[in-house]
């Protein structure tokens, strides 16, 4: 019985490697599975037949699939095939792919033309000889040509009774006294030969190999970054008016010359608006009027809102020469504004200054002037106590105080002066709301 | 024992050509049925979790979280990869699942990832940089050149020996250079995520 199962298993071998290598004639072609990612179903040494794919046969979902994968996807940089499933299709008519064993898809996405062919015959076993030479692995390689071309032990003791072969089909059925010693060695050998040539076949079957890239990943997931929501900057209701104050103002004329106020005055909650002539305010003047009282609650919120502004630049309280837009404070606290202090907009009409301090003070002659599309309703003084503004300077923006305010004689002032919670005091001066 | 019979032993004989290649014609039908009709997937076997692996220290918690962005904040995060695995292979680093803004958020959130040693989830004290680091990119960029393992950025050639590790420091910027205020104070409150990979590719077999 030994001889039959010898014969069964070298004809089983035949059989696997004729399907291996008989439909190369029909155009089909075998590859023989280096890696194992394709497990359980594909292992390592099995030759799987492919098909190519038509033209107009779509791309099989599902299916398992040799593609070509470029030396940049794959991990040692050298071009290769692959034999993965696809999974599923992309919208962008591309394919996901994946190894049976992976734990995750692969990541690269696979197109229609790097599609080599469709898997459809799986041969087991059949290309391990050819993937231990692949490897090296001469070893077991020597075993199985050496198991395989040994004789099968004859099941016949007596050498009367000997197995017929089996394609004399004219022969009785019954035993046939034939000499010993003849058809015996005659069956070995070939059964040996057959046994050389599987093996032969084996090697020589240098089919192409295909890999099945094992991937495994890990992720740091849902970084998050957002921006601050500051609150937005407004006058609101504060914008009409030049001057605004919580408990007075009052103008002092200098050698008879009176200021000037292109605006509207407001008190609020104080009525005091004294020393002028009704000439030097064209705008409203208010005394705790609705109007006046909506306008130091938008100022207030004004100066609040100021503060959630980080600052970008921390600087020595002298402010002179240019500076660019951002969000000042001071290493001392204070601001003084010395000579000539350019706020530059850089050409970009939104840009933005704000400056913050304990006080804020002008000095005499001073000036404040602005370029490339600076504006003054984009300039912005806030401070926690005084706003001293200095004999003939020149401001721009908006000053806010948190205490009193003053305006010495001759003093410009392009924009507004607010006082929250104290008192304002301007002398010959020109405050012009822009 | 009897002898089988001459009858038999033809009948056996004539048999043992047809067995074969019906038995070589049952098991590529019943290995190709399985193979290549399957239709779900067999994932997360030993492979995954024995033999190709890639792990980080990050507990499960995103890398970056940060809130109140003002034009100008940076700050800096460690993160550190272990391999596993047992067969040498590349690890590369990609972005996945950028949700952009509205606004454009993604175009100034600039990112620089380094390779390197050393520091660890919490505490990037240490780290010291492989040489040859990649510059800032703004996310929108990265998700677009480094996006899968083909295009992945910073590849880390793996020998194989389990527990072999690298540490990739990410430092962001919010970068504001060039925008206008208004441009500016239109990102308030905007939010941008995504999400970064490193995946390991193998190409040989697990050692059997």
């Amino acid at each position: 019985m030994a001889g039959i199962i010898a014969q069964v298993y070298l004809g089983l071998l035949l059989t696997l490697v004729a399907i291996a290598i008989v439909p190369a004639a029909l155009g089909w072609h075998a590859t023989v599975i280096q890696t194992g990612s394709m497990q359980p179903h594909i292992d390592p040494g099995d030759v799987v037949v492919s098909s190519a794919l038509s033209d107009d046969a779509p791309v099989p979902v599902g299916g398992v699939v040799q593609y070509r994968s470029p030396a940049t996807a794959e991990p040692d940089h050298v071009a290769r095939l692959r034999m993965h499933r696809i999974v599923t299709a992309n919208d962008d008519g591309t394919y996901v792919t994946a190894g049976d064993a992976n734990a995750e898809v692969d990541s690269t996405p696979l197109t229609r033309e790097q599609i080599t062919g469709q898997a459809r015959l799986l041969v087991p076993f059949i290309g391990l000889p050819s993937l231990w030479i692949g490897h090296g692995n001469f070893l077991s390689l020597a075993l199985v040509a050496l198991l395989r071309t040994l004789p099968p032990r004859s099941s016949n003791p007596t050498p009367e009774t000997v197995q017929v072969p089996a394609d004399t089909a004219d022969q009785e059925l019954g035993a046939q006294l034939v000499p010993a010693g003849r058809p015996e060695p005659g069956r070995r050998s070939a059964l040996a030969l057959v046994g050389l040539a599987t093996v032969g076949a084996l090697v020589a079957c240098r089919v192409p190999a295909s890999t099945a890239g094992f991937t495994a990943r890990t992720t740091t997931a849902g970084n998050t970054w957002t921006v601050a929501a500051l609150p937005t900057l407004s006058l609101g209701r504060a914008a009409g008016y030049a001057l605004l104050v919580a408990t007075g103002i009052r103008n002092s004329s200098f050698l008879g010359t009176g200021s000037s106020v292109n605006g509207s005055v407001a008190t609020s909650p104080g009525t005091s608006i004294d020393g002028f002539w009704p000439w030097d305010i064209t705008g409203a003047t208010d005394r705790n009027t609705t109007n006046a009282r909506n306008a130091r609650s938008d100022a207030l919120t004004l100066y609040t809102a100021l503060d959630a502004y980080p600052a970008t630049k921390v600087i020595p309280p002298t402010l002179t020469g240019t500076l660019s837009p951002g969000v000042y404070t001071s290493t001392t606290g204070a601001f003084t504004i010395s000579g000539t202090l350019t706020l530059d907009g850089g050409g970009d009409p939104s840009a933005r200054f704000i400056f913050r301090a304990t006080s804020i003070t002008a000095a005499p002659r001073s000036t404040v002037t602005l370029t490339n599309d600076a504006f003054p309703n984009r300039v912005y003084w806030k401070s926690t106590t005084t706003i001293t503004l200095g004999e003939s300077s020149t401001g721009r923006g908006t000053y806010l105080a948190s205490g009193d305010a003053t305006a010495s004689r001759n003093t410009s002032l392009y924009g507004r002066l607010i006082s929250l919670n104290g008192a304002i005091a301007i002398s010959r001066s020109t405050i012009t709301n822009p | 024992m009897r002898a089988p019979s001459p009858r038999t032993r033809k009948i056996a004989g004539l048999s043992a050509g047809p067995i074969a290649v019906v038995l070589a014609g049952l098991l590529v039908w019943q290995g190709s049925t399985a193979a290549f009709t399957a239709t779900t997937r067999n994932s997360g076997n030993s492979w995954a979790t024995g033999q190709v692996a890639l792990t980080d220290d990050d507990r499960g918690a995103a890398g970056f979280t940060v809130e109140n962005l003002v034009p100008g904040s940076t700050g800096t995060k460690c993160i550190v990869v272990t391999s596993s695995s047992t067969v040498p292979g590349e690890v590369r680093s990609y972005a996945q699942n950028l949700s952009s803004s509205a606004n454009g958020l993604e175009d100034h959130l600039m990112l620089q990832i380094e390779r390197g040693s050393g520091g660890t989830f919490n505490d990037c004290t240490g780290f010291t940089p492989d040489p040859g680091t990649l510059p800032a990119q703004s996310l929108s960029t990265l998700a677009k050149a480094n996006r899968d393992y083909a295009t992945g950025a910073s590849p880390w050639d793996t020998t194989g020996t389990r527990g072999e590790q690298k540490t990739y420091r990410g430092t962001w910027t919010f970068d504001t250079t060039g925008m206008t205020q208004q441009q500016v104070d239109a990102l308030q409150g905007s939010r941008v995520s995504v999400d970064l990979v490193w995946e390991l590719q193998s190409d040989e077999g697990p050692a059997a």
